[in-house]
């Protein structure tokens, strides 16, 4: 069975891998996409993983942008390590505010995370050096516009939130995030200190929303605080972990994956409208699949197990 | 005189001189601060409620209220109803809305943690967003009522009256529910239901009643308002989302059972936003103003609840 | 139990079977050697659904006279989302899985400036509607296959003040204080910088408040804007804002019985029917068309009865017939040109001189700031009298007088 599932995940990342090679521009545009979004939804499980929901991933990715974009066009750094500072930035902003806000737990939390997002998009918006309202232009598209190159990158993204994700769950820090969430009290009684697990966790997740936000603004070759700060970043991927089941690391790659790509598929076949049926398709899944569906999945082949052991003996 | 009535009585001071100053110095400020204010109290309170009895974060409230403005919109357009005369009807019709949404929807996800009712509010608000937008289309559209630009004149000011009509309606609903909440045998049981559900339960209370009756009785409110909202501004299929987003904020810095502090602290935010856009130059911080205070209150709060 | 089982077998079904009706209708090769045109418009939008109508009007028209170069004509449109990656995605496809002949299309900046790489990396012929940021026109320096439509945001405000002046000089109406209430993202804040770039060195006294549109979340209050603006007394005021945002101000004005004598507004688009509420009244705006144009220019009474006819409907506002127009100049050209050839299709393009369904006569590309093809429709100065949008300016196109100052609020 292991050696099953080992082998599944190979053929799936060599596939990944591979995708660009069998598939047209237009596809690895919309992968890339996908990937996006599948990253954000991945990153903000990890920090719900500690009990605190973020509504402020877009203000991180704005930064992100605006930091690459800055870096490029003022210190005229290459746009691959624009996006590593890009992600730096955010992190260290992520951190300081961390150490003010990371007291706050639940939906207090959650608000002022939105806050600041928007707080900070305003800041942007009000500020010549970074264009105002209208924005900057970047010298170019990363790789050149290569297709290739930006998915292999977007995936590589992806892969180091994995990593990320599946280190989390199988270190230590999985125990103290886990305890956090669900009985502070006893959590802190064991000895963990608490705020420095949250702020190292809440800094490193943000930073990979840089990273996102950078790679994004290089792949646009602009910044614009309408599109960098857009809340798109903020709603979509917790849909799409939510879908795929949170608190786990196939779920929001899964719930992202699927939800990217019905996006597309109804966007192409119900131009005006598909909103509706995405709208509608999480109505459905919440009632018939609160868990998300890879746990409902999981236990639809537990039970299918079952039966067959009982049929069997 | 004990410590916590000085504290109270000083602010009640504190507050008083500040208005009175505000009076003085920027009239109009007060005034349209105030009616903005009414408006922010009046769609943060049947969220709050929903939140505090029923422990469900509402998402697409903002949508119920958009829908209900539509409501009021088409009846006054088509049958030339008076969107004030519309919101008895209304608080009919959105509370059958709000028996079928709970019973085919949130009951279920009531037993599901807390992200599933997000995904689901969240997925009722796509819907109800969307399918606004096919059957009406984005545009805005505004009613021409004659008395929504009434106005009056107190010395050499002149201002608008009719959006004290949010105020009014503010005030009246506040004191409405806290009085049902505390006095009627239906509130207190709800109290009881949202402090302690199981206890309530065991106590004999119909927790599922009581959740249905509440929940109803929120998004009655909420398309309620919708119809006032019409008399002043333009309805389109986006127009609820900012609402929820304020609301949301009030309750977080209130705390979902300080009905009366949330009315408060929307009236300081309406002043607040007002005043900072009485600055030519300045009005582009009233949002960053909104946020800011936002967080210092939640900060205040949380501070406060950890010294207890 | 085995509703979960159900359900998770019908989503998955529908699932595969949407991803398989999607691909499959990918790579769908074409039989007949037609003439390929390609746009994106944001069709989750009213705009963009206007903007497919008009397109669609116009290819019909030019199929029904027999198409071009004795050629079908087909136009496939994919919605852009709203989104520059969704855009620069949909434009990469109908460059590479339909290959088109000719790009159009486009509505917002944001999207144009995602296109905008995409664009430079096939370099087809593109004759781009969309786009008024400038930021955009300087990614597109040094592209000669590149055409554009829309007046840029600085030609608009130029060209609305020598509209304004020229009207306020021949009706002797002062101009000196301006106050403008702008919304805060880009599209208000970049108006009201260039109108104050422009016009403080000129010796005018410009000052402005901002407030947050409906449309970003604002809450629409007006008051202290309004009393900020009734303290300044301008000669002149002026909004900048959308449709949300023009009657809830007005209303806010006429409570404060602030009564400038000159006020303008300058949305995209205008609410439905606003020339039905009693506040429109001597309102003035700033527009590329408007349905009274219908009883002066024939193109653009041709285009009005078209659309009506084929969607029962009028059209909006100046996006439909601007829409129509870009498929009509492109169409102009390909059969001037002579064949598909892209340096033909230049060339030819570089010649057009078109009578427009906005109004406009002899539109013609000239250079702008960093262009070299960009469209010259000129923006018109308009007036709500009596419910009617009439044309003020400029002259040739007038259906109506200037009325001078701004009428009492109605009770």
């Amino acid at each position: 069975m292991k050696h099953l599932k080992s082998a599944l995940l190979i053929a799936i990342l060599a596939a990944a891998i591979c995708f660009p090679l069998y598939t047209g521009t237009y596809l690895h545009r919309i992968a890339a996409n996908i990937l996006i979004y599948t990253t954000l939804a991945l990153s903000w499980d990890i920090l719900l993983r500690s009990g605190q929901i973020s509504f402020g991933m877009s203000g991180f990715c704005g930064i992100g942008s605006y930091a690459a974009a800055m870096v490029c066009l003022e210190l005229g750094i290459s746009p691959l390590l624009s996006i590593v500072l890009g992600g730096l930035v955010a992190g260290l902003v992520a951190a300081l505010l961390g150490f003010a806000v990371l007291h706050l737990r639940g939906m207090y939390f959650a608000v002022v995370t939105l806050a600041v997002a928007e707080i900070l998009r305003v800041i942007v918006s009000n500020l010549s050096v970074t264009g105002g309202t209208v924005g900057k232009l970047l010298p170019g598209v990363i790789f050149g516009g290569n297709s290739f190159e930006i998915y292999w990158l977007m995936l590589g993204i992806l892969l180091l939130t994995i990593a990320l994700s599946e280190l989390f769950e199988r270190s230590r820090i999985h125990f103290a995030l886990t305890s956090i969430r669900n009985n502070e009290i006893v959590a802190r009684s064991t000895g963990i200190d608490i705020f420095k697990y949250l702020v190292f966790t809440f800094a490193l997740v943000s930073a990979i929303q840089g990273i996102v936000g950078a790679a994004s603004a290089q792949i646009n070759a602009f910044v614009m605080p309408e599109t960098s700060f857009s809340l798109n970043f903020a709603l979509l991927p917790l849909a799409m972990a939510l879908f795929g089941g949170v608190l786990s690391t196939p779920g929001p790659v899964i719930g992202g994956v699927l939800l990217g790509i019905l996006d597309e598929v109804l966007r192409v076949q119900i131009p005006s409208g598909h909103l509706l049926v995405y709208g509608i398709v999480l109505v459905v899944v919440v009632l018939f699949m609160p868990n998300g569906i890879v746990r409902a999945a999981k236990g639809q082949i537990q039970r299918i197990r079952i039966q067959r052991i009982r049929t069997t003996s | 005189m004990s410590n916590k009535r000085r504290q109270r009585i000083c602010l009640a001071a504190g507050i008083g001189a500040a208005i009175a100053v505000l009076a003085f110095w920027k009239p109009v400020a007060l005034i349209y601060g105030l009616q903005a204010g009414g408006l922010y109290a009046l769609v943060a309170l049947p969220l709050a409620v929903a939140l505090g009895i029923v422990g469900i974060l509402n998402l697409s409230h903002g949508t119920l209220l958009m829908l209900g403005g539509y409501f009021a919109f088409w009846a006054s357009t088509l049958w030339g109803v008076d969107p004030l005369v519309s919101v008895a009807p209304l608080l009919l019709v959105f509370f059958l809305i709000g028996m079928l949404l709970y019973r085919t929807t949130i009951r279920r996800a009531l037993n599901a943690t807390l992200f599933s009712q997000l995904l689901l509010t969240f997925g009722l608000y796509m819907v109800f967003q969307e399918v606004a937008n096919l059957l009406w289309r984005g545009n805005a559209r505004q009613l021409s009522i004659s008395y929504s630009s009434a106005s009056a004149t107190i010395g050499s000011i002149t201002f608008g009256t009719s959006g004290f009509i949010y105020l009014a309606a503010a005030i009246a609903l506040v004191v409405g529910l806290v009085l049902f909440l505390r006095r009627a045998k239906t509130g207190q049981a709800a109290v009881a239901v949202g402090q302690n559900p199981r206890g309530a339960q065991l106590c004999g209370i119909n927790k599922d009643r009581i959740y249905l009756l509440i929940f109803s009785l929120t998004v009655a409110i909420t398309g309620a308002i919708g119809a006032l909202y019409v008399i002043r501004y333009a309805i389109f299929p986006a127009v609820g989302m900012p609402f929820n987003l304020k609301g949301l904020c009030l309750i977080a810095v209130a705390g979902e059972g300080n009905l009366g502090g949330i009315v408060w602290f929307a009236l300081l935010l309406g002043i607040a936003e007002s005043l900072i856009r009485s600055f030519p130059g300045y009005g582009g911080w009233a949002s960053i103003v909104f946020f800011a205070l936002l967080i210092a209150g939640i900060l205040v709060r949380t501070q406060r609840e950890r010294r207890r | 139990m085995r509703r979960n089982l159900t359900s998770l077998v019908c989503v998955s079904v529908a699932l595969v079977l949407m991803l398989g009706v999607a691909l499959a209708g990918c790579g769908e090769p074409t039989s007949t050697p037609s003439i390929k045109l390609g746009a994106v418009f944001p069709l989750s939008t009213t705009i963009g659904q206007e903007q497919q109508k008009a397109a669609q009007l116009a290819v019909m028209e030019i199929n029904s006279h027999g198409g071009l170069l004795g050629r079908n004509v087909t136009l496939t449109v994919y919605d852009d989302g709203n989104d520059p990656t969704v855009a620069a995605a949909a434009v990469t496809k109908l460059c590479t899985v339909d290959n088109v002949n000719v790009l159009l299309g486009g509505m917002a900046s944001a999207t144009s400036l995602g296109v905008a790489p995409v664009l430079k990396t096939y370099q087809k012929a593109t004759v781009w509607l969309g786009g008024a940021s400038h930021l955009f026109e300087e990614a597109m320096v040094g592209c000669d296959w590149f055409f554009h439509i829309h007046p840029w945001d600085y030609m608009q405000a130029a060209q609305q003040w020598v509209a304004l002046t020229t009207v306020a000089t021949d009706n002797s109406c002062p101009l000196q204080k301006i106050f403008v209430a702008y919304e805060d993202s880009a599209f208000g804040s970049t108006s009201y910088a260039l109108l104050q770039a422009s016009l403080v060195p000129l010796g005018y006294n410009v000052t402005g408040q901002s407030f947050t549109s409906a449309y970003y979340g604002g809450t629409g209050d007006f008051g202290s804007l309004v009393d900020a603006a009734n303290t300044f007394d301008p000669d002149y005021f002026a909004v900048i804002g959308y449709d949300a945002d023009i009657l809830p101000l007005l209303g806010a004005m006429k409570e404060q019985a602030f009564n400038p004598p000159l006020i303008l507004g300058a949305p995209p688009s205008w609410p439905v029917n606003f020339g039905s509420d009693p506040l429109s009244e001597g309102i003035t705006g700033f527009t590329m068309w408007t349905p009274a144009l219908k009883d002066i220019s024939p193109a653009a009474q041709t285009f009005y009865y078209a659309y009506i006819a084929e969607y029962h409907e009028a059209p909006p506002d100046y996006i439909g017939p601007l829409t129509y127009d870009n498929v009509m100049i492109v169409a102009d050209a390909i059969q001037r040109a002579g064949s598909l050839d892209k340096a033909a299709l230049i060339t030819a393009l570089e010649a057009t001189d078109y009578d427009s369904a906005v109004g406009d006569d002899d539109v013609v590309f000239a250079p702008s700031n960093n262009i070299t093809h960009q469209a010259s429709f000129t923006v018109k100065l308009f007036q709500w009298q009596a419910g009617v949008a009439e044309i003020i300016y400029p002259y040739e196109v007038a259906t109506a007088n200037f009325t001078y100052p701004h009428p009492a609020w109605p009770s």
